[in-house]
Order: C-alpha cells, then structure tokens, then sequence
C-alpha cells in the first residue's frame, strides 16, 4: 500500500487490486498509523492519534473510519 | 548531414508510395509504417506530416504497422483501420479515412506503449515546464492547446501525456491537432497562415479536422519537460472566466481517471502520477474567451 498526503487530503494506492481512493487528512493520518504498526483495540489507535485518552465519542467516530477502511478492503481486522 | 522530410515526395510520388509498399515516418517517439489507397489520407499526410523525418524501409524498424483500407467500395463505401493486419475497430466511412488514421495511431500508442504512462490530455511547454490539461471531450481541450500551440508553446501532444515513471518527465508526441465543429473555423480565423488538413464531416464526433503542428514543437521533440501545472480546463459559452485552486488529492484521482495505463506500473505508476500532481500547481479553468485563457496561462508563475 502506498499513501500520498497534502494538506488538502490523501490518496491511497491499493497494490493488491490497483485501486486509488481519496482520503480526508485524518483518515490518512490513521491509516499512516495502521501501516506503521498493528493495534490491539480501536482505543488504543485513537489515543495514539489523539495524544491523549480518547472519549466515548472519539472512539466511535475511529470505529466508523475503520469500518470505512474496511469497505475498501485496505484494512482487515483479525480476532484477538 | 540533412534529415529526409516527408516533404520530399511530392503529393502524386507519396500517393504512389502510400498505395505501393508504404512509408516509414518518425513521429517522435515512434516510428510508423503507413499504408494507404485512399487519396485524403495522402493529401492529409502531405498537409500535415511534411516536416516530420522520412526513413527507409529497408534499414528501420517500424514500432506499428499501420494501414486504412477499403471494407466497402459500392453503395456507402467504408474504410477500415489495421495495425498488423488487426482490426480492432468497425469500419467508419471512406470520406473519414484520415481521421481514422489518425484515431488509430493514438490508439497504438494508448493500447501498446506500457514503457511510459499514458494520460489522456493536452500536453504544452514553456520555459522549460510543462502544462498537462487533462479533459474529457467537449472540454475545449483542443481548442485551448491549438491556441496556446499558435501563441508560441510548444506542443507536446494534443492527446496524451507520455510520462516516464522513473524520471517523472513528460516525453513530447508532437503530432497534429485533432479540431472538432466550430473549434476548426475558431481557429481558421485565429491562424489564418496555419495549415489545417482534410475536414470529415458526419463523422461520430462531428466535423473533424487536423491542425498541423508548429515548427517549433517538431524540432524539439527529443526534448521532454517536467510538469509544472496541471489545469482542468472547462469551455462554457459566455461564462465569465473562473479559476480555482483544486486541491492535490482530488487532482490526483482524476489523473487516474484520465490515464490508461498506470496501473500496469503498479506503485511506480502511482507514485509517479502522485510526484507529478505534488511538483505542479493544480486550477480548475472555465473560460469562454480565448485571449483571456491566453493571457492568464502565460502569467502562471512556476511552481517553488
């Protein structure tokens, strides 16, 4: 996988299937994160974005750009 | 030492040729073998070609073989385009045989050049920096690119960009100007000493006919540029002109949407579609006076 960020947004390149999609900056950023290292919970990548404990609704909105990043096949989760 | 022009050949010798054995042209980077009976064909060839490098056939090696023949003769006389003896298009009217040449040979390129990436739009140069226009059709694209071409750009391609993967530099395909309906009379007025090549009319894009490319653009076409601007032009009749910055990520997935061929690169073809949207400055243009266009293309400062 291959990601191009600007500060206007990002796009990733998918080498598994050739497929680009655009990105906001902060979906980049998370995903930069992902290809960096594998996280045990979805509370522990929000708090490494956020510097600090995530709340409940930061959890949640993380929890939805996972499940985004999932419908484009650019992540998979594996069971703990 | 003189390099051998098409011009050369007088209209009636490059006919006979055309119909007996063919002639091998360089048009940069390629080489061409062409093959005709039909006489539009040689009269746009001779109005249009005159200044590109006649070769040999003996001693050169053609990268496509490439011919317009007869399907049909009687009733609605049709002409087919072949590439090796393939033929991978319906045949269009014989009055379109030119023209269909031409689409032909974009075609070769498009669907056999995978050393380089393929881009549909207009490529021009100045100061050493190229201006990619990608577009769909309708866009003015070829309008706007035949314009700049008599304004003293160097044309590139009209089609297609060729970009190098590795060195992110745009290769020049400096061929004639493909000019649909009214853009062909726009023009007439606009470069009243430009050489414009037979007109087919009724043809599925309407009247087409091509503009033959300038001096200039030819004698430099061993010369590639690097990509300083990339400009999503838009004609709309009497709009007021309109320029936005657009942002580098959307820039980047309609250069993929307008490329053929950037996926058979894998992540260098990515990386370097991405490397020439970071290194370029990137507008969305709707214009619908050309002057204008003109003038605020030649103010583009160069991108840092």
């Amino acid at each position: 996988m291959a990601l191009r960020i600007w500060s206007d947004g990002a796009v990733v390149f998918d080498e598994a299937n050739g497929d680009l999609h655009s990105l906001t900056s902060t979906a980049a950023e998370v995903l930069s994160l992902l290809i960096k290292q594998t996280y045990g919970s979805t509370v522990s990548l929000a708090q490494d974005l956020l510097g600090e404990l995530p709340t409940a609704s930061d959890v949640e909105m993380m929890e939805n750009m996972l499940m985004h990043f999932e419908s484009l096949n650019i992540i998979q989760r594996r069971p703990v | 030492m003189t390099v051998p022009l098409l011009s050369r050949l007088s209209h009636a010798e490059l006919s006979l040729r055309l119909c007996k054995g063919g002639v091998l042209l360089r048009l940069p980077p390629f080489i061409m073998h062409i093959s005709s009976p039909y006489a539009v064909v040689a009269e746009g060839l001779f109005k249009l070609y005159a200044d590109h490098e006649l070769l040999d056939v003996e001693h050169h090696f053609a990268d496509f073989h490439v011919s317009v023949v007869p399907k049909r003769r009687i009733f609605k006389p049709l002409c087919v385009f072949e590439m090796d003896g393939f033929r991978p298009f319906t045949p269009l009217a014989a009055q379109e045989a030119f023209a269909f040449l031409e689409w032909g040979m974009n075609w070769c390129v498009t669907g056999y050049c995978h050393t380089l990436i393929t881009i549909h739009s207009a490529v021009l140069e100045r100061d050493g920096r190229a201006l990619i226009l990608p577009a769909p059709p309708g866009s003015g694209k070829s309008t706007l690119c035949a314009a700049l071409m008599q304004h003293g750009w160097r044309l590139l391609s009209d089609e297609m960009a060729l970009l190098d993967p590795f060195t992110g530099l745009v290769t020049p395909a400096p061929r004639p100007v493909s000019l649909k309906n009214q853009s062909i009379a726009v023009m007439q007025q606009r470069a009243p000493n430009a050489v414009f090549g037979p007109v087919a009319r009724d043809t599925m894009k309407g009247t087409v006919a091509h503009m033959r490319v300038s001096q200039k653009s030819l004698e430099l076409a061993a010369q590639p540029a690097l990509p300083a601007w990339l400009v999503f032009p838009k004609y709309q009749a009497g709009s007021a002109m309109v320029v936005a910055a657009r942002p580098k990520a959307g820039s980047l997935m309609q250069l993929s949407e307008n490329s053929f061929n950037h996926h058979v690169h894998g992540r260098r073809g990515f990386e370097a579609m991405a490397d020439l949207v970071g290194r370029s400055d990137c507008y969305d243009l709707t214009y619908s006076q050309l002057d204008q266009a003109m003038e605020w293309f030649d103010n583009l400062p160069v991108p840092t």
